[in-house]
């Protein structure tokens, strides 16, 4: 799970992708995203991540997006075998079909993810007229996974070095194994957030209701194209995908 | 009685899940039963990594490591914690109890003791670390130094043969150290071995005899306090600074010749002694 959610963290990088405006980014794993939601066929859906997959590339994220797709096999895995197994009128495709769904819904928001800062996406919050404080309580979550996740690890190599084993025992036990896990990790971070709460305060946080931005988004007319090409190319898939082209 | 090598680490090599480089380069490393040993570095040369293989946290990819005879490969952490008390840096990644007697008692419920035995041999230890009072205290309430001698506490009360203490002296203060350093002379005078990772030269220019000196994931020198710590070679490539009683002995050399382990205040004030007993020397002053 750890690993499936840092799969989407930012890495710095540069492409014609991730010097895109946020927004049309957005835009486009939006539209996307719910594209795999009007049709159920199978090689409808296979065309909707083929079409994915050049973004991808063209961002210099693909390796990551496998990482990404390898971190989170046992879901597809899982989504699979239960589609197979309850859905009493679905063949192999129909199980196929709600797998890829997964998947593309994944790739649409990858491309968002993988090639945008969360400073940039904080950006866009605050042109939604969202207040800043919630905007920041966003980028900040985001900034802390990769800490939080090592310091979990931290935990677990301390209370194992005392001789804790979670591997043993039935589920009830195990579920109490982990609670010297979790209170250190819990206490530890809201320390963290009062002394981070503190450090912003004397730093000025909140003395202006009007606050400037050091980076300002610009809308160019390549961002333009992208946004046309976008809405262009979702609209033509969707009425493709309504159409009864697809076999199977 | 010739000693046993209680800790044995031939060709280690070791990475980090998505990391590109080795965090260990081929360590080689034998450590002798009851032996008081610092191992010292940089942030980032590898002593924290290295340790964490003592106990089977982390397993060599190449080489092997044995502790009391056993390869780390083939036993798990909780076996491996019974020979070998990890102390970790930070208390507050360990801490979750809500007395300090349950904190202690941690360990030993997870190796099994029954629960009059463990709590007897917990208040034993806690009275040792001057934690008595707090018994029924929350651990979350108590001071940076208690803290520290709580997780000392929480892991000498299963009495294992190897102390492996992570920066312990971290923002401690002086009164602090030296409560520690005691409780180590105490603990090691008991035939125990134990393992002090930290970058204080300092603290273990005062209390420490034996040095390990590691840079870029492998072992640079090793030897005598002493001669390390006044060596300018080895203290630039480990990035540390020579405590100041070794600059002092290394501008006085010509004049002086120092014996013993002069990086202890006693000893050098002695050799000083000696020195200035000597008429003639007292003469050319």
């Amino acid at each position: 799970m750890m690993r499936m959610l840092r799969g989407f963290e930012y890495l710095r990088g540069d492409s014609p992708i991730h010097r895109l405006d946020p927004r049309v980014k957005i835009l486009y794993s939006l539209a996307y995203s719910s594209l795999c939601f009007i049709s159920l066929k199978a090689t409808f859906l296979a065309l909707l991540l083929a079409v994915n997959i050049p973004m991808l590339i063209i961002g210099r994220v693909i390796k990551r997006w496998l990482d990404m797709m390898k971190a989170a096999t046992p879901f597809i895995v899982l989504i699979f075998l239960f589609n197979i197994l309850f859905q009493r009128f679905s063949n192999i495709y129909g199980a196929v079909a709600y797998t890829l769904r997964f998947v593309i819904f994944m790739t649409a928001f990858a491309v968002l993810f993988l090639t945008t800062t969360p400073e940039d996406l904080a950006l866009v919050m605050v042109k939604l007229k969202i207040p800043y404080q919630y905007t920041l309580a966003f980028t900040m979550a985001i900034r802390f996974v990769p800490t939080l996740s090592r310091e979990l690890q931290i935990i677990i190599d301390a209370q194992r070095s005392r001789g804790l084993e979670l591997e043993k025992g039935n589920v009830v036990e195990r579920i109490r194994k982990y609670m010297p896990i979790l209170i250190p990790l819990i206490v530890h971070e809201i320390r963290r957030s009062y002394t981070l709460a503190e450090a912003m305060e004397s730093r000025g946080f909140g003395y202006t209701k009007n606050r400037t931005y050091y980076y300002e988004m610009k809308f160019t007319k390549k961002d333009a194209i992208a946004l046309l090409c976008t809405l262009v190319s979702a609209i033509f898939l969707g009425i493709l995908g309504k159409m009864p082209l697809w076999p199977f | 009685m010739p000693r046993r090598d209680i800790i044995e680490v031939r060709d280690l090599w070791y990475r980090y899940p998505e990391a590109k480089e080795w965090a260990l380069k081929g360590i080689n490393l034998t450590i002798k039963e009851g032996e008081l040993v610092a191992i010292m570095g940089e942030n980032g040369a590898g002593k924290t990594t290295l340790v964490k293989h003592f106990n089977g946290i982390l397993k060599p990819h190449k080489g092997y490591v044995k502790v009391c005879g056993l390869d780390t490969k083939e036993h798990t952490v909780a076996e491996l914690a019974r020979y070998v008390g990890l102390v970790f840096q930070n208390p507050d990644h360990q801490i979750f109890a809500s007395t300090v007697l349950e904190e202690t008692m941690f360990a030993l419920k997870n190796f099994g003791w029954d629960l009059e035995r463990a709590e007897k041999r917990a208040k034993e230890i806690l009275k040792e670390m001057g934690l008595l009072d707090y018994i029924d205290t929350s651990p979350f309430s108590l001071s940076g130094g208690e803290k520290k001698r709580l997780t000392i506490a929480s892991v000498l009360v299963y009495d294992p043969e190897i102390l492996v203490l992570d920066e312990p002296t971290v923002g401690q203060d002086y009164g602090q150290k030296r409560r520690l350093a005691k409780i180590i002379e105490r603990i090691n005078s008991l035939g125990k071995t134990i393992i002090v990772v930290t970058h204080d030269v300092e603290f273990v220019a005062e209390y420490i005899d034996h040095v390990i000196v590691m840079s870029g994931g492998r072992i640079i020198a090793e030897g005598e306090v002493t001669r390390i710590l006044c060596d300018e070679n080895i203290m630039k490539r480990a990035r540390l600074l020579s405590p100041q009683l070794g600059i002092v002995v290394k501008n006085l050399e010509d004049y002086i010749d120092f014996k013993g382990n002069f990086l202890r205040l006693p000893i050098f004030v002695e050799n000083l002694k000696r020195w200035l007993e000597n008429d003639e020397n007292a003469k050319r002053i």
